[in-house]
């Protein structure tokens, strides 16, 4: 079973850089999910190790081996795409079997594997059905089956479950995930959806512009989030201010953000004089009344999202936005509260701009 | 207008037919002097033909289907090059090019010569007992049909298929035999149709290079000129109907993917893959030089050795050292071609024009009926088969509706010629006219369009038209190219009217060599400035 190196890999296409010196270690047996904004260099990365594409420069081992030049069917990989990928003219049982069928193996071991593989994935699909005759998740678990049934040892899905409807979306993921976890596989899988990733993954891996931006355990990349980009893509939505460290207090930084507000925030290595300073939206309380350290303002707007309400809090620091549970008071439009940050992240002020720092493109 | 200029000429041989079969049975099957001579004849000519047209398929297959892979998947440089002398011989003048062929082949210095060969055209290819040159003048004029339905399929494909296939293991010539084949199989057949309906009644070139053998085609422009209009007629209907028979069943029913069921048992498929695992995977640069260096021989070697004849023939007759026997004798000289060729020329400008004038204005009416008539799917297929009715056939069957013996309205000549054009040229302008309105997502312009206020006439006026505009403009330059090269039909319209392209089999058959090299060479040459043309625009 394999352990993959992708190492310093680069890629262009002209004057676009699609991977910039990209290094990622897939541990043996580890499921791996690869997020991204679109045009982040994801499926890209994922073409170069499956052998669809070669690197301009660097290296992919596996276990060790350079698998540059190798070619796509001596790779051992099972592929599995968003478009899902079925020959059309084939059965869903032709679709199943052609692996070990291609192979050349015999007759009777290809139909143990087919039946092995149904069996396995309960598929209740007529066989003699062609794949414009099922649905698209009934297809994307048939396709599944083809790429089991030709015993990989590298499982790559590329957005598997971006075409299917969201509630069978979601029971999907949890199978895909278990699957890989009974037989031993080793998963590499691209999504651009986060809670699908933090979901299912042991380690994800968040690119932006063709760059690795942060590599760590799902609740790693949300408690410590490396730059402001991490913040705004994990987690959902975050609040971003400007400011500068005026002092520092043992252990803590004394911030003055741009309107003027005075905050401390927990020292942080590295960071002195321009800061950007990232809250989010549950990590903030709202109180009645002013206190020390409180930034003031009007309740511009509230709505319900369900599971939790979203406040827009009009301030002289640009517009808060806060989440509360249901359960808690919600102030009304017009309101005016104070606002207290619990928890905040520090970064350093990025050289481009923070506009720069946080698009997605 | 499609049915007064289209489908009524197309079809009108099987009217002629039936109005006097009485007549045509009498000097097809019992005339009181030959007998069945006429009928031995034409089963004689139908052999040949059908003989002919299966071989050069089989054959464009075989050199089609890689060139078009070659084309469809890969990327190289001179590719456009390579992708120009494959639309040449769908506009190249017919004549021209046969004879571009014969010489070359034949001549003493040509390719056959220098591997020790005798060439003539009365070569034949054994088995299947056709001459040589007409099999070589077939597949080079139809290959192309085959290459573009399977470039186009193939640039359809999802390159994921064959990334899926490898994947599960399959060896790339596995996966073309499992996945990529089956996938375009649809297109395959579709080409191979087309390309054996144009060789059935391809007469340009044939008749260059027939020497004493008959095809069909060539039989009714005969016998249309011995005003045997019986069974020239009868022949001619015999081709429009396996024509038809051919492509509207598969026109109608292509579109879907064909499901198969599975023929090899399992344990045969195995051997199979096993033999086709121990393919190199190197040997693809194989397939692509044989493809590459036959696309060379049969279409850039007569256009060289004919650049080089005109060249050497230019002053004098290169072997005698006669004046008489240069071009420029022949062109200014007594016999004067040069006139002769200026004004074929005019009438050939003037023929094209008009045809492809009047061919786009029904060709657009045709694309908005198309796209919004219920019977649009029925007209499209309907509009195929002018493209695949034998030329000589269109040219009688238009003599017969227009001419004295029909209605009387048009004789033959320079009408006729334009009327006749105007048949053929159609379908082209309204088959890239349709594929823009497909490719770009018209109807869904036009529904939006009708959401926002905008009527019928808006619509057409607003959305539609400015948006198949590319795809009529690029369809008529086709057309226009195609009617200045036909010769087939015109031959038998033309009455004492000459377009280049039937100039050039005139003088051919009086042997003034040099001046028919000359007039080829300015066909060609035009040819290919206009396919350059065409592909800027397209």
């Amino acid at each position: 079973m394999p352990e993959i190196r992708v190492i310093n890999v680069s890629k262009r296409y002209g004057d676009i850089i699609a991977l910039d010196n990209v290094n990622i270690v897939v541990e043996d047996r580890e499921y791996v999910c690869i997020i991204g904004p679109s045009g982040s260099g994801k499926t890209t990365l994922l073409k170069i190790i499956a052998g669809i594409l070669e690197p301009d420069e660097g290296d992919v081992l596996v276990d060790g081996e350079s698998v540059l030049g190798v070619p796509i069917e001596e790779r051992g990989i099972g592929l599995v795409m968003q478009d899902v990928v079925l020959f059309p003219h084939m059965n869903v049982w032709e679709n199943i079997v052609y692996s070990p069928l291609v192979k050349g193996l015999a007759p009777r071991i290809i139909n143990d594997i087919g039946r092995e593989v149904t069996d396995y994935l309960t598929l209740s699909i007529d066989k003699k059905m062609y794949p414009d005759e099922i649905s698209r998740g009934g297809q994307q678990k048939v396709a599944l089956a083809r790429a089991l049934a030709s015993d990989p040892k590298l499982l790559l899905l590329d957005e598997p479950l971006g075409s299917i409807d969201a509630e069978t979306a979601k029971r999907l993921r949890f199978e895909l995930r278990k699957l890989v976890k009974d037989l031993g596989l080793t998963a590499i899988h691209i999504t651009h959806n986060q809670e699908e990733a933090l979901s299912i993954a042991d380690k994800v891996v968040v690119m932006r512009k063709g760059r690795v931006e942060q590599v760590g355990k799902p609740l790693e990349l949300y408690l410590k989030p490396r730059t402001p980009f991490i913040c705004r893509f994990i987690g959902g939505e975050a609040n971003f201010f400007e400011g500068h460290v005026k002092k520092r207090v043992d252990g803590h930084l004394v911030v003055e953000l741009k309107g003027k507000h005075i905050i401390r925030v927990p020292k942080t290595d590295g960071v002195d004089g321009r800061v950007v300073v990232v809250v989010r939206p549950e990590d903030i309380s709202i109180i009645e009344n002013p206190v020390e350290e409180g930034i003031e303002g009007v309740v511009e707007e509230v709505s319900f999202l369900g599971a939790y309400y979203r406040i827009q809090v009009s301030t002289s620091e640009g517009t808060i936005i806060v989440k509360k549970s249901g359960r808690e008071r919600i102030p009304s439009r017009g309101d005016r509260v104070t606002i207290l940050f619990r928890n905040v992240y520090t970064y350093r002020y990025p050289e481009k701009g923070l506009v720069e720092a946080i698009a997605y493109e | 207008m499609l049915l007064l200029f289209v489908f009524m000429p197309s079809l009108y041989l099987f009217t002629y037919i039936f109005s006097r079969w009485n007549e045509i049975y009498v000097t097809v099957f019992a005339h009181p002097i030959i007998g069945n001579q006429y009928w031995t004849e034409i089963v004689r000519a139908l052999n040949l033909s059908f003989r002919l047209s299966l071989t050069t398929v089989a054959i464009d297959l075989v050199i089609g289907i890689p060139l078009a892979y070659l084309l469809g998947k890969k990327d190289f440089p001179g590719k456009s090059l390579i992708e120009d002398l494959t639309i040449l011989p769908l506009v190249i003048p017919t004549s021209g090019f046969g004879f571009a062929t014969m010489i070359a082949w034949t001549a003493s210095y040509g390719l056959a010569a220098l591997l020790g060969l005798r060439v003539g055209v009365d070569t034949v290819v054994p088995l299947v007992n056709i001459p040589l040159i007409m099999l070589i003048v077939h597949v080079a004029l139809t290959f192309p049909y085959i290459v573009n339905t399977v470039v186009g399929a193939l640039k359809d494909l999802s390159a994921s298929f064959e990334i899926v296939s490898s994947s599960l293991g399959a060896h790339p010539v596995t996966t073309f035999r499992k996945v990529t084949f089956p996938l375009i199989l649809p297109s395959i057949l579709s080409g191979s149709v087309l390309a054996f309906a144009r060789s059935l009644g391809e007469t340009g070139a044939t008749m260059i290079v027939s020497g004493v053998s008959t095809t069909a085609s060539i039989a009714i422009v005969r016998w249309e000129f011995e005003n045997k209009l019986a069974p020239a007629a009868f022949l001619g209907a015999i081709l429009v109907g396996v024509s038809m028979i051919l492509i509207v069943p598969i026109e109608y029913a292509l579109g879907g993917t064909i499901k198969g069921r599975r023929i090899i048992p399992l344990s045969v498929e195995s051997f199979i893959v096993k033999l086709e695992k121990s393919i190199p995977r190197k040997m693809s640069w194989l397939r692509d030089i044989v493809s590459i260096f036959f696309l060379s021989i049969i279409i850039l070697m007569p256009i060289a050795v004919l650049l080089y004849n005109t060249v050497i023939y230019w002053s004098c007759d290169p072997y005698t050292g006669r004046v008489e026997g240069g071009i420029l004798y022949q062109l200014f000289g007594p016999s004067d071609y040069y006139s002769s060729i200026v004004s074929s020329i005019i009438t050939s400008l003037l023929v094209a024009s008009i045809a492809t004038l009047i061919s786009a204005l029904v060709g657009v009416l045709a694309v908005l009926l198309m796209a919004h008539s219920r019977f649009g799917r029925f007209i499209k297929v309907l509009l195929k088969v002018p493209l695949v009715v034998p030329t000589s056939a269109l040219g009688l069957s238009m003599v017969l509706l227009w001419g004295p013996h029909g209605i009387g309205v048009v004789d033959p000549g320079f009408w006729l010629i334009v009327l006749t054009h105007v048949v053929f040229s159609v379908p082209v302008i309204t088959e890239t006219g349709m594929a823009s309105y497909i490719e770009g997502n018209l109807p869904l312009y036009e529904s939006t369009a009708r959401t926002l206020g905008a009527g019928y006439y808006d619509v057409a006026e607003t959305i539609t038209l400015p948006l198949v505009k590319r795809g009529v403009l690029a369809g008529s330059l086709l057309a226009f190219t195609h009617s200045l090269g036909e010769t087939g039909a015109t031959f038998i319209v033309m009455g004492e009217h000459r377009t280049i392209s039937t100039l050039v089999v005139n003088m051919v058959e009086a042997l003034a060599i040099p001046a028919a090299l000359f007039a080829t060479l300015i066909l060609i040459v035009t040819s290919f400035v206009l396919v350059v043309v065409f592909k800027e625009i397209y």
